[in-house]
């Protein structure tokens, strides 16, 4: 017989973020997470065990394995965003666990996270509240605050690299359900990502020509017919207090025309309920939205590692729950020992329905976790959980580069007030031979250009 | 007689395709990513006003309508000489138009099958075919030429043929890729394959082009002309020229400069602009008239053209080039060829086959009907009767001289309608047959346009009215332009012509709980011409008077809103456009997508041509304001 005494309780680490959470400084409970994974390599170091296992956090009732269901939620009750917790409790919504991924270059590129380290300390916010280094140039990439300390921080983190790789190209099938947990409408869309600056793969750390730029942006849809062929194309600045330029192919006009970019609280298509704004939880520029607040940091249950479903030769996952068995995902959720909730207000948006928005972010990667907004009255308005993962499983593996896939896998955008879930995935490939690409620099050339938006119309 | 067995039969194949909502198909074969997918839709437009449109012969103004007709044989005007006083024999009769007037239910039956096919060979080749089928049910008071006893020349000028317009002699088409009989159409909008590597897209095949910020104003959209067939320019006002624009085969090429700069070129073969067809719903050009068109001596020409579009700081600019056979063509006098008799006129079929006139009951019975129809279709009556004389020298047998004035050439005109008109069988009857057809060629001719725009995005307080609100301003320059003229004439109107349009667009949020309502005002100026390219100079003729012509050229202001509902399973749309001469066109229209597969939307189109006591025939409502009309579209897409 053995006993196994650990160094801290529950209550200690209920205590210790209680303690800092009204005055955040950093990641970390025991010593800041990053230097903890600088120094050893892990950022064990940084926690208590007991938030290192969800075994130890719930003393040996639940382990990696079990299902969270109605049942037995009530024990990890504290560990989910309110939302989810209604959802599992009401909805049929099951979580399956997983152990805690304790090496932090699998929870997301690892290319970002190297350069995250490599760059520690060189980012600070110009006159204008944009991020550069220390010599004012545009930032080089990786987070730029890895030891945030304030809310903007870790958004400005969030906004300057959505999808954490140079260029994203991802296919992405998407579900809407009606309130009785039908699908009502279904579309295929491709959406692209392309970094002119801060690029940790494509050649140069800024494109030449278009270091006055953020990203390149774009969505189209290749079914159903009624929108085939729509697309459009954001052209995001460098300085965050301007808006995207906006151009939309709709197959109607038969021709690119720019459109007004600051309703960004619309879904883009009939039933959807997702919105440009909420596009990896900071779907606008930084100082469009303000007021960002840390407001609660803790442990939590989040699907961090583990969503691609290797199992699937088209990458489609799984459903479950709801009146009719397909309003959630297959969800692998795992304990993230330290969570960071951060609250913004909407302030370049006098009539927008969101009153505050909240992202939880992984105080070790700082990637967000979910996201709940409130609208203008204060009740709760939508909720945000997605699954990321490595496309990698025993054998089966989607490389970038050297280093197997990282990438988003799923999400569940769900209004709260009307029932409706909207539910996305991303896939192999959609309609149109449209398939995965990551850090190509072609991306650009085949979906984000005016050209390219003619050739994706019909 | 309204086809009750054609639109069950429409009816009855809707519902067989809808309960197969299996046709949706992706994935790969040999190689080839596919992707196949479509939508059938049954389109209706029923009226909601008595009016008829009165450019065809079921709806002419003068069915039924007892007409003096007051003809004269003036000495002066025989002999060529200007006397001191008119010295004159009179013949006079009454006359009623033989042409039985329809009562419509409906100006649009129509139902569509579309379904597109996309490959993809490799990263850098793929193809499009987009097939498009139409079947009009042609649930309406068809023309009957037997009713009245017609037997004019031309293959569109018997009983209405909705689709076929090739040939004045023999039907057909003129696109190669489309198959079309007299209430059916299949043709492919798009068929192109597409070559792309890296900023260089080079798309080849038939296809649709369009340029330009302006909606509706065609300003640089100037690479194809329209197709108005089906619905003509009254189906859902948002889709703009959807389904209007001429797809005709093509090379594009774009090639993406920098950043900032685009350069787009096109050459691509003429295809002209098709107007509805005689005696078809929303035809436009008069009944009596017969056109020939003589596309086919362009039929090899190419139109070519390239934009350059892109960034100078904060402001967008293009320039345009284009260098084309204007689609929509003029027209003037032509010989009929038609050798008939008139009634008790034996021998005048041959003479009058050497004139632009035909004898046929569907053409025009009286000088009254003459100068309204002229003033109608914005023509000088008196201008149009002396070039038959002066142009078509064999009209000079049959009496006709060159005339001063509106009163002598209806003098003259009623004499002709009466003498033709079987006035030598019976001359002491007083009543009188008619009509005479009017046969016109329809030409076409090259012109170089001009163009550059500018845009600029304004920013002001969030929410305000100035935030985000986007500037367009686009002009474009026609020199040596070719108008139709106003009098048929041989001469063609050659003027230059300026068209500009500014364009203001805002997404405004009035509501926390309504999505944005989207925005568009215009106004569109051109200098020579209406919106439908009619010279400006034949404005403003009426039974009384010819043409005064208007100044100050021809203005148009759009409004148009979009309210899409939570969710975007509703919209709301309001379309508006003014005709500043007292011309309105509104088209309230619902957009509903109850589920993913189906598409209903229901609009109003009301057009009112006298507002605030506009005067006749100056604005281009007054074409068209018989059409008042419930449209709905339900689809099932696959």
């Amino acid at each position: 017989m053995s006993f196994h005494i650990r160094r801290f309780d529950r209550q200690f680490s209920r205590r210790e973020f209680l303690r800092v959470g009204s005055g955040f400084v950093g990641a970390g409970l025991l010593m800041p997470a990053w230097a903890a994974m600088e120094k050893h390599g892990d950022y064990a170091a940084a926690y208590p065990e007991e938030l290192l296992s969800i075994e130890q956090y719930t003393g040996g009732k639940l382990k990696a394995g079990d299902v969270i269901d109605a049942g037995n939620v009530e024990l990890v009750k504290d560990l989910l965003e309110p939302v989810k917790y209604m959802q599992v409790k009401d909805m049929g919504r099951r979580l399956r666990l997983r152990e805690t991924t304790r090496d932090v270059m699998k929870l997301s590129p690892w290319e970002y996270m190297e350069a995250s380290f490599r760059h520690r300390g060189q980012a600070r916010f110009d006159d204008n509240g944009n991020v550069v280094t220390a010599d004012g140039k545009p930032w080089i990439g990786g987070l730029p605050f890895p030891d945030a300390k304030t809310g903007v921080e870790l958004f400005a983190g969030l906004t300057l690299s959505w999808g954490r790789h140079d260029a994203s190209f991802y296919a992405i099938r998407e579900y809407d359900l009606n309130r009785d947990g039908k699908v009502s409408y279904g579309y295929e869309n491709g959406w692209a990502e392309y970094a002119p600056t801060g690029r940790l793969v494509l050649p140069g750390v800024y494109w030449k020509g278009h270091e006055d730029k953020l990203r390149y942006q774009s969505v189209f849809f290749t079914a159903p017919d009624s929108v085939r062929g729509t697309s459009f194309l954001n052209i995001w600045h460098y300085d965050q207090n301007k808006f995207p330029e906006l151009y939309g192919y709709i197959p109607d006009f038969k021709r690119i025309r720019r459109f007004p970019t600051d309703q960004r609280f619309e879904p883009l298509v009939p039933g959807s309920s997702l919105y440009l704004s909420d596009a990896w939880a900071a779907g606008d520029p930084l100082h469009t939205w303000g007021d960002y607040k840390v407001v609660w940091r803790g442990p939590m249950l989040a699907a961090v590692s583990g969503g691609w479903a290797s199992q699937s030769e088209d990458w489609s996952h799984n459903t479950h729950g709801g009146p009719q068995g397909e309003t959630f995902w297959d969800t692998d959720v795992e304990l993230v020992p330290e969570a960071i909730a951060v609250d913004a207000k909407p302030t370049g948006f006098p009539r927008a329905p969101v009153g505050v928005k909240r992202v939880w972010f992984d105080a070790r990667t700082q990637l967000p976790l979910g996201m709940v907004t409130f609208d203008r009255r204060g009740d709760l308005f939508r909720s945000f959980d997605g699954a990321y993962g490595l496309y990698e499983d025993g054998d089966r593996r989607v490389m970038d580069g050297k280093h197997p896939y990282w990438s988003w896998c799923h999400v569940h955008a769900f209004d709260v007030q009307t029932g409706k879930m909207t539910r996305i995935e991303q896939l192999a490939e959609i309609s149109g031979g449209h398939r995965m690409r990551v850090n190509d620099h072609d991306i650009y050339n085949r979906y984000l250009t005016n050209g390219a938006l003619r050739r994706l119309g019909n | 007689m309204k086809n009750n067995n054609r639109l069950n039969w429409a009816l009855a194949t809707t519902a067989m395709a809808l309960s197969s909502p299996s046709w949706s198909a992706s994935g790969e074969l040999l190689g080839v990513d596919y992707s196949l997918s479509g939508l059938i839709r049954v389109e209706l437009a029923a009226k909601t006003v008595s009016d008829e449109n009165p450019y065809n012969q079921r709806g002419n103004l003068f069915n039924g309508k007892e007409v003096e007709r007051n003809g004269g044989l003036n000495v002066g005007t025989l002999l060529g000489l200007n006397l001191p006083i008119p010295i004159s024999a009179p013949i006079s009769d009454t006359a009623t138009r033989n042409g039985v007037p329809a009562d419509n239910d409906f100006n649009h039956s129509q139902v569509r099958l579309e379904s597109t096919l996309q490959l993809k060979f490799s990263d850098n080749w793929s193809a499009t075919a987009k097939l498009r089928g139409i079947f009009d049910a042609a649930e309406y008071d068809e023309f009957d030429p037997d009713s009245v006893n017609s037997n004019a020349a031309g293959y569109l000028y018997g009983e209405p043929n909705y689709f076929e317009y090739d040939d004045f002699e023999n039907g057909g088409e003129q696109n190669p890729l489309e198959i079309a009989g007299d209430n059916y159409m299949v043709d492919f909008p798009s068929l192109y394959l597409d070559y792309q590597n890296g900023p260089l897209l080079v798309r080849a095949g038939n296809q649709q082009i369009a340029w330009g910020q302006a909606l509706f104003f065609r300003v640089f959209d100037v690479a194809n002309g329209l197709d108005l067939r089906r619905h003509s320019i009254f189906d859902f006002a948002s889709e703009e020229y959807a389904d209007e624009r001429i797809a005709s085969p093509a090379i594009r090429v774009s090639y993406q400069l920098n950043s900032n700069w685009e350069l787009d070129m096109f050459a691509q073969s003429f295809q002209p602009t098709i107007y509805g067809n005689p005696n078809t719903p929303y035809n436009v050009i008069p009944s009596q008239f017969t056109v020939h068109d003589r596309y086919s001596s362009v039929d090899e020409e190419v139109n070519s053209g390239f934009r350059l579009k892109g960034f100078l700081g904060d402001f967008g600019l293009q320039f345009m080039y284009t260098n084309r056979y204007n689609p929509d063509g003029v027209v003037r006098w032509t010989k009929s060829g038609v050798n008939r008799d008139a009634p008790g006129l034996p021998g005048s079929g041959a003479i009058l086959a050497e004139t632009p006139l035909e004898v046929d009951p569907t053409g025009v019975w009286s000088a009254e009907e003459w100068f309204t129809y002229a003033g109608m279709a914005r023509l000088d009556g008196t201008e149009g009767l002396n070039n038959i004389v002066t142009d078509f020298p064999a009209s000079q047998l049959l009496l006709a001289r060159p005339v001063q004035g509106i009163d002598a050439a209806k003098e003259e005109l009623d004499l002709f309608f009466i003498l033709t008109g079987g006035f030598l069988n019976n001359p002491l009857s007083g009543q009188g047959g008619g009509g005479l057809r009017g046969h016109i060629e329809r030409t076409y001719h090259r012109e170089d346009v001009f163009g550059t725009g500018i845009s600029y995005v304004f920013s002001g307080e969030p929410g305000s009215w100035t935030d985000q609100l986007i500037l367009n301003f686009e002009v474009s320059f026609t020199p040596d332009k070719t108008f139709t003229p106003i009098d048929l004439g041989q001469e063609y109107i050659v003027e230059d012509e300026y068209v500009t349009a500014l364009v203001l667009e805002k997404y405004q949020r009035f509501s926390r709980s309504f999505p944005a309502t989207y925005m568009v005002f215009q106004w569109m100026h051109r200098s020579e011409s209406d919106l439908f390219g009619r010279h400006l100079s034949g404005m403003g003729g009426t039974v009384n008077n010819t043409p005064k012509g208007v100044d100050g050229g021809w203005n148009g202001l759009v409004l148009a809103l979009q309210q899409p509902f939570p969710g975007l399973v509703w919209r709301a749309d309001l379309s508006v456009l003014y005709d500043t001469r007292g011309g309105l066109f509104v088209q309230p229209a619902l957009k509903w997508k109850p589920s993913g597969n189906w598409n209903i939307e229901m609009f109003y189109n009301h057009m009112d041509g006298y507002v605030d006591g506009a005067n006749e025939n100056e604005n281009i409502m007054q074409t068209v304001d018989w059409a008042d009309e419930f449209g709905l579209r339900v689809a099932y897409q696959f």
